[in-house]
């Protein structure tokens, strides 16, 4: 009781030398527990108190700003998009992706990867954009690396970094279709080395999508996989899915 | 301007402030909680703040980004308060970047004027001091935390924490104190 009573005469005093440490412990992240609920209620109602703090932000805030960035996975964006949906939209977009879930070992991260498609409106497009194939490449953590999206018929792909790529300046990153085992990869050739790229398929590879079961990403010399020499070592490799062609 | 597009629900702009941001805030998030599953969480939480109260971002007051980053950090902090998380063991590895007064990593990273106005504030005070602010702030310790990471009493700990945040507010608002 003698703490409250402390806190109200400083509070009715408006000590400023008191308030301006509270703030910026607040601020700092050492403020805690009833204190910091406390706080923050001050800061919320009284200008006072509001203006210490973003004292304090302002001053801190270029500590944050200099730690380097981590891409967080795409399905933290995916689900940010389910929870500001207004429920209109938030079933259309549930609907057009419940399709996904009879297939697949990576549905789940095939819908959430495509939820972000949908979300930012890339899926439209031009003339036979339909999607007939997709694939979620994973690295050696399983962490999911790459979206590729196969459309119409199987001439044109799309393929995303989901995640930040690091590819050394004198090697490329080139992509295979694989059918069953034995039979010879196909390349469908190179990797952009971030973002996302449009690729043409050669026509003779794009008649063995029926076929196609595995696509894989290996690490090339620049320029991509030289005939007659070894292929580089595979990063990343996913399942195809196909898309049923139900609406 | 993102952030005045979100206030409005604009969702391709609240994309591209996402695209522009979330690996900042990523970072800060995953530097508190020291859990990618706890990160995630503490970043959506603060995404779907940012969408809600983008009305309330006053540009008069800082960055956009400064203020992005508090959103986080605050997620962040009352997160690691809940989920009871223990000190992790590679703090200090980790942390050695970041305290490191020589040109490094923070150096390097903290090029802007304020930054390095900050920078040479941070300077000024003395180690163990210093290493209790940045510990705070990027790692969120508490002050027991930080009395019983540091080995010190909690009195220090609090003092430390008291005396440094005065003399970085001096610092700051009327610069370095010169002389010997």
């Amino acid at each position: 009781m003698g703490r409250y009573k402390v806190i109200k005469r400083r509070m009715a005093k408006r000590d400023d030398e008191y308030w301006r440490r509270i703030a910026g412990e607040y601020v700092l992240g050492t403020l805690r527990g009833r204190a910091r609920r406390r706080f923050e209620r001050l800061r919320e109602r009284d200008a006072y108190y509001c203006n210490m703090a973003d004292e304090w932000e302002s001053r801190l805030g270029p500590l944050a700003e200099s730690l380097p960035e981590t891409d967080p996975p795409p399905e933290v964006w995916a689900r940010i998009s389910l929870r500001i949906d207004a429920p209109k939209t938030g079933a259309g977009l549930w609907d057009r992706l419940v399709f996904w879930r009879g297939f697949g070992l990576a549905a789940a991260a095939l819908a959430a990867s495509l939820l972000i498609f949908v979300a930012v409106g890339q899926l439209s497009g031009p003339p036979d954009s339909t999607l007939r194939r997709v694939a979620i490449l994973t690295d050696k953590s399983k962490s999911a690396s790459w979206l590729i999206t196969v459309m119409g018929d199987g001439r044109r792909m799309n393929v995303t970094a989901l995640q930040p790529v690091t590819v050394p300046k004198d090697r490329s990153l080139e992509l295979w279709l694989i059918t069953i085992p034995g039979e010879t990869p196909r390349s469908l050739g190179l990797m952009p080395r971030a973002g996302r790229r449009m690729l043409t398929v050669p026509r003779e590879v794009a008649r063995l999508w029926p076929r196609a079961t595995v696509l894989a990403i290996t690490l090339e010399p620049a320029g991509g996989w030289k005939p007659g020499t070894k292929t580089g070592p595979a990063l990343y490799t996913g399942p195809i899915g196909a898309v049923p062609r139900n609406n | 301007m993102l952030i005045a597009a979100a206030a409005k629900e604009d969702r391709a702009a609240f994309a591209r402030l996402y695209q522009a941001s979330a690996g900042k805030l990523f970072s800060v998030c995953l530097s508190i909680l020291g859990s990618r599953a706890l990160a995630e969480e503490a970043l959506q939480d603060a995404y779907v703040n940012v969408w809600r109260n983008a009305g309330s971002f006053d540009p008069a007051k800082g960055t956009a980004m400064t203020w992005l980053i508090t959103v986080a950090r605050y997620r962040a902090l009352s997160l690691r308060r809940n989920s009871g998380r223990e000190i992790p063991a590679d703090i200090e590895a980790k942390f050695a970047d970041l305290s490191d007064p020589a040109p490094g990593p923070l150096a390097e990273a903290m090029r802007g004027s304020e930054a390095a106005a900050l920078r040479n504030c941070l300077e000024e005070l003395e180690g163990q001091p210093r290493e209790a602010i940045l510990l705070a702030y990027f790692r969120g310790l508490t002050h027991q935390e930080l009395a019983s990471h540091m080995s010190v009493p909690l009195g220090t700990v609090k003092s430390w924490i008291r005396r440094s945040l005065s003399r970085l507010k001096g610092c700051l608002d009327h610069g370095p104190v010169q002389g010997d």
